[in-house]
């Protein structure tokens, strides 16, 4: 949906940070006269039909029936069912309560204390509802209170998790933070921004969806308008998004302090990292062993949380955490830019990630006990579909390996699928050396050098760069899947440019995928050299051109893999001899290079061509290349 | 030599993609493709070439034929076989990719191959079931497919292969095994219990199956709402909507319709009228025009005022269709409006338009109007193939009923213009003119019964309409049985007399219906005391004493019956008659020269100036007259011949008959004319040869007496005689009739006869002229009875003058 490359984004990002840095009102205003537009546009295009259906009833209202009444009334008709259907398609977009527990002042008193004392300090408004949740998040929504349309309700959602995780100081400023959005109205607001955002991608959807020559004629219309909008659009959100969480993270900062709210960014940053590799991994492999979820997550959840770790390791997290940099692909800022607009170091040591005096004790007490399973029927069931496809999966996996194991023998094609098995049912851990088993087999295995090359990466080695290259080069067709774990690894790792290289490639990748005619080659002058071939190369080739008598000389050049593209190309540019203007085209030229094509071997892509009209120039450059000169009859 | 440039640029282009049944096809330009295929067929080639392994072979020879380069696929396919001969994906692949291009064998022995390799590998089995399943062995195609109806299956691939041996099942009658696969898809695909198509596949073999096979139905019942939203019901429930939105916008516009009709109010009186409906505000309509007031359909109370005064309830309501059409609605106070509707043909070569009357009716719709008061285009532009196209005009007619009763007569259409007159007598009854045209047309076509019939509910109308009493009392005589309905139309005049005093227009049309002369000319005095004014009275009273020859009497009757309605031609004609037997010449030259100097072209009065100056011997100021009448007539052919006609007529009553034939003989117009100087010329044969002498002589009652005088004097009586008889049957009043009898059949002719029975005086001079040559006895009284009734000039009077003469 987003035309523009994330490197032109970055650049509309951040020129938009530059010119709204001291008045936040001109990027409000900004914003919502982006909005207004894209609200007109999106009800004109959304109500065209039915309007013109309107249009032609009430046309039809007025003239005789069996003066073309009918005619007008049937073309009204059905305009306007179909531009309803079409508008209700678009418009509709369904809020989903939050996968919560509703929780009330009797149910937890000292926490609507709290979070009715900071609301009066920030003069925010009053929560609607607040519902206890089974993530490591907090977060606040807007609901409509009457259906679809009507004032809105605003819900406060608190995990669990983040409660174990926290102090209750630490989570009070979290509570904070969320309430600085709310007492800046950047909830309605945002709300407001949100639906919109949401009807313009049900509108691309539906483009996306209308099939044939339907949707060609929609992409026509709609597309340059969307790919236009949009990332202007999304870019403004972006920036006033990000610029809320700042201002949300003073009021924080204001109401508890600097130093406690980047201790509870910090932990919840470990608490991730934790629960990933310590819950969510293991958790992975379980699905391939139970058709169920596994019941008490919760208290699992708490007591990973609460397990000592390895000092080192949570340093080296920690060090990590601080070298992740601020994308635009998420609106928060990292943790390291966000301590600083709090002017607070990061270099205070974690020496464990449960303070042992969690928020959950503090606010929930002995109700634990009660909430947690409910919360674990909830997030169960929340897991349940995703569980239940990953443990099929792993079934019908096991019963591909027995089957190859009863075969007995194993050659390199079930080696691979044995070890996207065990990648897939046992972890990247035991599937890596049965990829590196693959490679001593055939080292050209694109697949397991690529799937290596991710495990080494995901694990911060840095050997795995030179790995997911190779791997791009023998497969370019996984040069986007590279490129993202490359990125994934340089964010990690805090190498900013290295990320914006490779978000550059990732632009061309995308750029040629998305283009229709990607197959075609971009000539720019000055990207032409000698063809560097060797003699036994070029002594086939002459040979291949000598079996074609009409050629009379024969001119050959490479040119260098442009961005997005994985092969040299190899130009050679062929000559019949005949007069230059000729009315009738080349077609004596198409049929040589036509055999020629499927004759000569060459180590990367050949085009074959004439200096006819459509490549004068580029045989110009080819010609003029120093012994590009191979044949002449 | 001839050198085509093309405007478009013109080139190569490859056809990507076409469409066999609309033609619509995707095409790129040839050089472009060409350029797209080498690359593309290149860069898969030095891929696979620097890394020859099977997954690069398989990529290189789909790129071949990706692009349609069947042959080096081919060729490479060969390659292929021999260096991955042990290859079961690269036999899978090539099983699959021969089967898509039709070569079924060769792809057959590939699938072999590769399950001889690897029996494991699905795509090898799913080829191998294919194999099974083309040779109908569906047990085996099913345990090729096995690994599929595992539990998960449906996570490494699609199930797609399980619903084709599903419906081969079903096709071999073995619907518990296609349950069975049908069921397996369900557990996999959950959501698949919604699509209408998987239904129907179960459906089938669930009843299909035999009842003690049978178990509860497999997949759940679907909501109206998800049948609806989810089937091929979902089409047809938009198509329902749009029928449904036009049903309703049709409904709802008929309605509209219904409840806001466009009624024409239109207005034929001499002044504004005004309308209102139910009490409503008046809405006026101005003379010869109309209005346009809605109203709705049903029962309504319209109150008229102005012109016409009347409250007058009305009630209309039309077919639903009816209201769609074309129709028009006109109310038309009184009736009096007279509607043209003009209904034109437009073709190449089209039929005369078609003209409608309308009007004597308070209430009309006309149907298939297109231009309500608009005039219709001259021309119209047509589609290709329409052949015709017809448009209908309604104007409101400016002009009176008795107009429109000529324009029929002038086309010789005199049922259509007796007709007409009975649609429009409604609102024409007042309009003397109507009647007396009602009253010719009637008595030319011979049909006083059906006039009568007409008349008879207007007679208890009150204001007593003379005309019109007159007019139904001609009739009457002009029936068989006059004598019975004559006593019984006297006792009605007498019992209204009764009851209604001495009414001067009772006592006159009861003098008129009473058969003694003496009491027909007590109550005529008793009239003309009762109201001084009356002129039918005095007119009356003016033709009696014409036909007593009392010209000075006749003469102060008349005086008054003209001079109180000057525009009754009766009254004109009998003043005119009477002073010109009383030689008021010069009063009557200059009457006549002012009516001319307002239209020197008017033949009827410029004819009457002739034959007063004739009668004067002003041979001057008929030499002007003639000057005068050619000059404003005009060299226009119609002008012309109004002249020559004019000359004719002046020559006739100048006696010089040869040189008036000569101008009308050539003119197929003036038969009339023609027929009359014949006859004065005395060629009666070649007279009565002409078609239009047969019309003179059942029309015109004077007629067949002039042709019988003619025979009589040249001394034929026997079809002089017949003659007579002949004007018997014609168009002459009953006691006429028995006059003439009488006459007719008398060896001695009295002349009190012809005096008692007061026949008109031309008809009387001509009686009177024939039986002067017969009569020995009486033959001077009845030459002074002609003589002195002899006044005009016109056809016939030179006969009788010449009867007169006669030796």
């Amino acid at each position: 949906m987003n035309s523009l490359s994330r490197e032109a984004f970055d650049q509309l990002v951040r020129r938009i940070e530059d010119g709204t840095r001291h008045s936040p009102r001109l990027l409000a205003a900004s914003c919502i006269g982006w909005m207004l537009a894209g609200l007109l546009f999106l009800m004109l295009w959304v109500f065209f039909l039915p309007l013109c259906g309107l249009g032609l009833l009430a046309g039809a209202f007025f003239v005789p029936m069996m003066e073309g009444g009918w005619l007008l009334a049937l073309a009204g008709a059905f305009l306007l069912v179909i531009g309803v259907v079409h508008a209700v398609r678009v418009l509709w977009t369904r809020s989903e309560p939050p996968d919560g527990l509703l929780v009330t002042q009797q149910d937890l008193p000292e926490l609507f204390a709290d979070i009715e004392t900071m609301r009066r300090e920030l003069g925010a408004r009053r929560f609607d509802r607040v519902y206890l949740t089974p993530e490591l998040n907090a977060s606040v929504r807007e609901e409509p209170k009457f259906g679809v349309v009507g004032p809105r309700a605003h819900l406060l959602c608190l995990g669990l998790p983040l409660m174990h995780c926290m102090s209750r100081d630490e989570f009070r400023s979290v509570i904070a933070h969320e309430l600085g959005h709310l007492s800046a109205r950047h909830g309605r607001f945002g709300a407001m921004l949100y639906r919109l955002r949401r009807s313009w991608v049900a509108l691309y959807e539906n483009m996306e969806n209308a099939s044939g020559n339907e949707q060609a004629r929609k992409k026509k219309i709609l597309s340059r308008i969307v790919q236009w909008y949009w990332p202007r659009f999304h870019a403004r959100i972006f920036v006033l998004s990000r610029s809320n969480e700042y201002h949300a993270d003073r009021e924080a900062a204001r109401l508890t302090s600097a130093s406690t709210f980047i201790s509870a960014l910090s932990r919840l940053d470990l608490a991730s990292r934790l629960l990933a590799e310590t819950f969510w991994q293991p958790l992975q492999i379980t699905a391939c062993e139970h058709a169920e979820p596994p019941d008490g997550a919760m208290q699992s959840i708490a007591e990973a949380l609460a397990r000592p770790q390895p000092v080192e390791l949570l340093d080296t997290w920690m060090f990590q955490a601080r070298r992740v940099l601020t994308t635009n692909d998420d609106t928060h800022p990292c943790l390291a830019d966000r301590a600083k607009a709090l002017a607070q170091p990061l270099d205070k040591p974690v020496r464990q990630i449960n303070t042992g005096d969690s928020a959950a004790h503090a606010y929930l007490g002995a109700q634990i006990g009660v909430w947690a399973p409910k919360l674990d029927e909830l997030w169960k069931k929340d897991l349940q579909e995703g569980w239940s496809k990953r443990h099929k999966r792993a079934l019908a996996v096991r019963h591909q390996l027995d089957r190859i194991s009863q075969r007995g023998s194993t050659d390199k094609e079930d080696l691979w699928t044995i070890a996207c098995a065990t990648l897939d049912t046992r972890g990247a851990d035991e599937a890596a050396p049965l990829f590196a088993r693959i490679l001593e087999i055939d080292p050209r295995h694109a697949g397991a050098r690529f799937n290596l090359a991710c495990h080494d990466l995901n694990e911060m080695r840095e050997k795995g760069v030179a790995e997911i290259e190779e791997a791009m080069r023998l497969s370019p067709g996984a040069s986007l899947d590279g490129c993202a774990a490359l990125r994934l690894y340089y964010l990690r790792s805090g190498q900013m440019e290295k990320v914006r290289e490779v978000e550059r490639r990732m632009d061309a990748h995308e750029h040629r995928e998305g283009s229709d005619q990607k197959l075609l080659l971009k000539y720019a002058p000055g990207t032409v050299f000698e063809h560097g071939l060797s003699s036994e190369q070029l002594a086939a080739l002459l040979q291949a051109l000598e079996k074609q008598r009409p050629i009379r000389q024969a001119w050959l050049a490479r040119r260098a893999a442009q961005a997005g593209e994985t092969q040299d190309t190899f130009l050679l540019c062929i000559s019949t001899g005949r007069g230059r203007w000729r009315l009738f085209g080349t077609d004596r030229e198409r049929g040589i290079a036509r055999v020629l094509m499927h004759e000569i071997h060459l180590p990367g892509r050949a085009m074959i061509f004439a200096p006819s009209l459509d490549r004068r120039s580029l045989a110009s450059e080819v010609r003029r290349v120093p012994g590009s000169k191979i044949h002449q009859a | 030599m001839v050198i085509f440039v093309p405007v478009i640029p013109l080139g190569k282009k490859r056809i990507m993609d076409m469409c066999s049944i609309c033609k619509w096809h995707y095409a790129m330009p040839l050089g472009k493709w060409e350029e797209m295929q080498q690359l593309g067929i290149s860069s898969a080639k030095a891929e696979y070439e620097a890394d020859p392994v099977v997954e690069k072979a398989i990529g290189y020879h789909q790129t071949l034929l990706n692009f349609h380069e069947h042959e080096a696929a081919k060729v490479f396919r060969e390659e292929m076989r021999r260096r991955f001969e042990m290859s079961a994906l690269m036999h899978a692949y090539l099983g699959e990719t021969l089967l898509e291009q039709g070569a079924v064998p060769e792809s057959d022995t590939a699938y072999r191959r590769a399950f001889e390799l690897k029996p494991d590998l699905p795509a090898a089995r799913l080829g191998m079931a294919q194999i099974h399943l083309r040779a109908r062995q569906l047990d085996d195609a099913r345990r090729m497919l096995d690994f599929m109806e595992q539990p998960g299956a449906e996570e490494l691939g699609s199930l797609a292969p399980l619903e084709t041996l599903a419906v081969a099942f079903q096709d071999a009658g073995r619907h518990k095994e296609a349950l069975e696969l049908l069921n397996r898809l369900h557990t996999a695909y959950p959501h698949i219990a919604k699509v209408h198509g998987f239904r129907k596949l179960v459906e089938r073999s669930e009843k299909a199956l035999a009842p003690a096979d049978r178990q509860a139905p497999m997949l759940p019942r679907m909501s109206l709402w998800e049948r609806v939203s989810l089937g091929p019901m979902k089409k047809w429930a938009m198509a329902g909507g749009i029928a449904a939105l036009v049903v309703l916008l049709a409904v709802g516009q008929n309605l509209y319709v219904k409840a806001n009709r466009e009624v024409h109010v239109v207005n034929g009186w001499d002044s504004p009228v005004a309308v209102s409906v139910d009490g409503g505000a008046p809405r006026e309509v101005a003379v010869g025009g109309y209005e346009i007031v809605p109203i709705s359909e049903g029962a309504h109370v319209v109150r008229y005022t102005g012109a016409y005064q009347a409250e007058e309830p009305l009630q209309f309501e039309s077919g639903f269709w009816a209201r769609w059409g074309n129709e028009m609605l006109v109310l038309n106070p009184g009736g009096r409006a007279i509607l043209l509707e003009n209904e034109a043909h437009y073709s190449s070569n089209p039929m005369p338009p078609i003209l409608r009357i309308h009007g004597g009716v308070g209430f009309e719709r006309i149907e298939d109007v297109t231009h309500p008061f608009k005039v219709l285009p001259e021309t119209v532009s047509m589609k290709r193939r329409e052949k015709e196209r017809v448009l209908t005009s309604v104007e409101v007619f400016d002009g009176s009923a008795a107009q429109v009763m000529m324009h029929y007569l002038n086309q010789n259409d005199r049922g259509g213009a007796l007709t007409v007159a009975e649609q429009l007598l409604p609102g024409w009854s007042d309009d003397e003119n109507l009647l007396l045209n009602l009253n010719a047309v009637a008595r030319m076509s011979q049909q006083p019964a059906r006039t009568v019939a007409l008349l008879r509910p207007y007679l208890a109308r009150r204001p007593i309409n003379v005309a019109l009493h007159r007019c139904y009392q001609d009739m009457l005589r002009l029936q068989e049985g006059y004598e019975k309905a004559s006593a019984a139309l006297q006792k009605e005049y007498e019992g209204l007399l009764g009851r209604e005093g001495d009414s001067s227009e009772l006592l006159y049309l009861y003098a008129r219906s009473v058969d003694d002369d003496t009491q027909e000319e007590m109550l005529l005095g008793r009239a003309v005391k009762a109201e001084p004014v009356n002129p039918w009275a005095h007119y009356s009273l003016g033709l009696r004493r014409s036909s007593e020859a009392k010209w000075n009497e006749a003469l102060h009757y008349l005086d008054k019956a003209f001079g109180r309605n000057p525009d009754n031609v009766y009254f004109e004609r009998g003043f005119y008659v009477a002073r010109l037997a009383v030689r008021d010449y010069d009063a009557l030259v200059k009457n006549l020269d002012e009516v001319l100097a307002q239209n020197a072209t008017n033949e009827h009065y410029a004819l009457m100036l002739a034959e007063v100056l004739i009668s004067k011997r002003d041979t001057a100021a008929l030499e002007k007259l003639l000057e005068s009448y050619e000059k404003f007539s005009g060299r226009s052919a119609e002008g012309m011949a109004a002249n020559a006609r004019f000359k004719a007529q002046v020559l006739l009553m100048q006696g010089d008959y040869d040189a008036a034939y000569r101008l009308v003989s050539a003119q197929t117009t003036e038969k009339q004319a023609q027929v009359e100087l014949q006859v004065l010329r005395g060629r009666l044969q070649e007279a009565l040869a002409i078609p239009a002498a047969a019309t003179m002589t059942r029309d015109d009652p004077e007629f067949p007496l002039a042709v019988a005088l003619a025979f009589e004097l040249r001394g034929e009586r026997k079809t002089a005689d017949e003659w007579l008889k002949l004007a018997q049957k014609g168009q002459i009043n009953v006691p006429h009739k028995k006059a003439l009898e009488v006459l007719a059949a008398s060896s001695n002719p009295d002349p009190a006869v012809l005096l008692q029975a007061r026949m008109p005086v031309t008809q009387g001079a001509l009686v009177a002229a024939i039986m002067s040559l017969r009569g020995a006895e009486n033959r001077e009284a009845f030459r002074t009875f002609a003589q002195d009734r002899n006044v005009r000039l016109v056809f016939p009077a030179a006969l009788i003058d010449k009867a007169v003469r006669h030796p």
